[in-house]
């Protein structure tokens, strides 16, 4: 019976496929967030030049992550990423406060784009467990997210050297992508 | 642009890595780092520059001399600091060049104190950011001592007639306010934006010859240059500075030669053949359009393709497609074509470049 009901229930939401975009600036933690969820494991990571690509599994959903480099010069070349994209997951170093307007600004930047027009946003205030991280609240606010209105968006705290968060905000993507485009 | 006041790291880090003391990584020795440690002023690897990333912006914030572009503000503590001056600094308080211990040398008392030296030197006195720049300048335009060469105010005149010749050019000298026995030649060419700057400089310099302090004396030069290049402009960036477009519009003397000294450079701009790297591009494109490479496994043909696309994008970091547009024609379409064969070996449909 239970066999059958996920049977039932899959042939109805299962196998879809999502591409998403982790994007961030330089050593927010994209690339130990897209690993911790593949793999479930904290990675010793190098700065990415180019790109670190992954599928995950997660309710049913096969997830096609894409791990862009966020070093400045590199930053131009998300564009080559965006077409046909569902979701992108923008990842703030909540700890880096000098830096939160260029994270603002490159974020306003991504959503004013053409090709992402149709994508929702998930934001990941990550690094909550180091001093001085400013709280989902106040990333909310540094990054002006009351101004986004003709998209679905949402925030959470994350720690991806712990795991904490990862997992309720591919929750919230999931659910989303499901009610959305069905 | 999302950034203010940014410079091409090409010309900010010219001097810096020349100088030997920064020509090896901080914590391990390695040779050539690219990396660098902001908070502390110092040169790193790759590899250290990952430990240091991880131990979060408030112990170590890292930035690549390749892959980032640089602000002054980013800039100062690297031309106050220096791995010279920082392990100066640690051996005194006990920390030896041993790398093993990284984690707690960096959470140290010694680093707290050393970050906190360096942040304030690097912000400084500069509320005036015209004197900012100026002093900026001083610090990484080449710095040559030479006694054979003298100062020429037909300079303007020759250029026209001999464009490749630099004495002519650009001969005029340099001397920095505060060090008046010091003499600062522009090297024989390389980057064209930084030595017609240089000879912006020298013409003010030779106007006004001489002042005692150094502060009246700079004062009077920002004034001169920067007011008669941006009138009631409240700040100047980099890019009204170097950018090609207001050299040229401004000053139409020195446009045909411009054009020249450009046109040379095409074919090694910035010390790279662009030619070959327009031939590779050329080349692999050709090849996987074969119809024999359908038979070449996937991932094989995005691993040539990715890394050609390092090699055409690295060596001009600082000026993307999708922002003003490489400079260099040839590099320019070598990096169109090569942007479009990775996203077709990535099944994503062609990029049409608007401009």
């Amino acid at each position: 019976m239970g066999i059958l009901f996920t049977r039932m229930f899959s042939s109805v939401f299962g196998n879809k496929e999502a591409r998403i975009l982790v994007l961030g600036l330089d050593n927010a933690g994209k690339t130990t967030i897209l690993y911790r969820l593949q793999m479930g494991e904290v990675v010793s990571t190098i700065p990415t030049i180019g790109f670190n690509v992954e599928t995950v599994q997660y309710n049913n959903i096969k997830f096609q992550v894409w791990d862009l480099g966020g070093q400045t010069s590199i930053r131009p070349y998300w564009r080559c990423y965006f077409p046909n994209t569902q979701a992108v997951i923008y990842v703030v170093d909540s700890s880096d406060t000098d830096r939160i307007g260029v994270a603002k600004e490159e974020f306003h930047a991504i959503l004013e784009e053409e090709e992402l027009k149709g994508a929702m946003v998930l934001i990941f205030a990550n690094k909550q467990d180091l001093p001085g991280a400013l709280d989902d609240a106040a990333v909310t606010e540094a990054l002006e997210l009351h101004k986004i209105k003709s998209r679905q968006w949402a925030i959470f705290k994350t720690c991806a050297v712990k795991g904490e968060g990862l997992f309720e905000g591919l929750d919230w993507l999931s659910n989303t992508l499901k009610s959305g485009s069905g | 642009m999302a950034y203010d006041d940014l410079i091409d790291n090409y010309f900010a880090f010219r001097n810096l890595k020349a100088k030997s003391e920064n020509k090896e990584c901080f914590d391990c020795s390695a040779e050539d780092p690219t990396w660098t440690s902001v908070t502390y002023g110092i040169f790193l690897c790759m590899a250290c520059a990952c430990t240091h990333r991880s131990l979060g912006v408030h112990i170590s914030f890292v930035r690549s001399t390749k892959f980032d572009t640089w602000s002054p503000k980013q800039l100062r503590p690297m031309m106050f600091g220096g791995n010279k001056r920082a392990q100066v600094f640690f051996k005194q308080h006990g920390w030896t060049d041993d790398g093993a211990k990284v984690k707690a040398k960096y959470t140290s008392r010694a680093a707290d104190l050393y970050r906190q030296i360096l942040a304030k030197e690097a912000i400084g006195e500069y509320t005036n950011m015209e004197l900012f720049w100026k002093h900026l300048m001083e610090e990484l335009l080449p710095k040559e001592t030479s006694s054979a060469a003298s100062s020429s105010p037909k300079a303007s005149n020759a250029a026209k007639e001999n464009p490749y010749d630099q004495e002519q050019l650009f001969g005029t000298q340099l001397r920095c306010p505060d060090a008046p026995a010091k003499l600062y030649q522009p090297r024989l060419y390389v980057d064209p934006r930084v030595d017609l700057l240089s000879s912006w400089f020298a013409d003010s310099n030779s106007k006004k010859s001489s002042s005692s302090s150094w502060k009246a004396h700079v004062e009077e030069e920002s004034d001169h240059v920067a007011r008669r290049k941006f009138p009631n402009a409240k700040s100047i960036s980099s890019d009204q500075l170097f950018g090609y477009e207001n050299i040229s519009k401004t000053r139409h003397e020195e446009k045909d030669m411009w054009t020249s000294v450009k046109e040379k450079m095409y074919t090694t701009y910035l010390g790279v053949d662009v030619y070959r790297l327009r031939r590779e591009v050329t080349e692999l494109k050709q090849r996987l359009e074969a119809p024999e490479a359908d038979a070449i496994p996937l991932a094989t043909r995005r691993k040539w393709v990715s890394k050609l696309q390092v090699e055409v994008f690295k060596h001009d970091p600082s000026t993307g497609i999708f922002g003003c547009g490489a400079p260099c024609p040839i590099l320019y379409s070598a990096q169109l074509d090569v942007v479009n064969l990775f996203r077709k070996s990535v099944g994503l449909e062609e990029y049409i470049w608007d401009n």
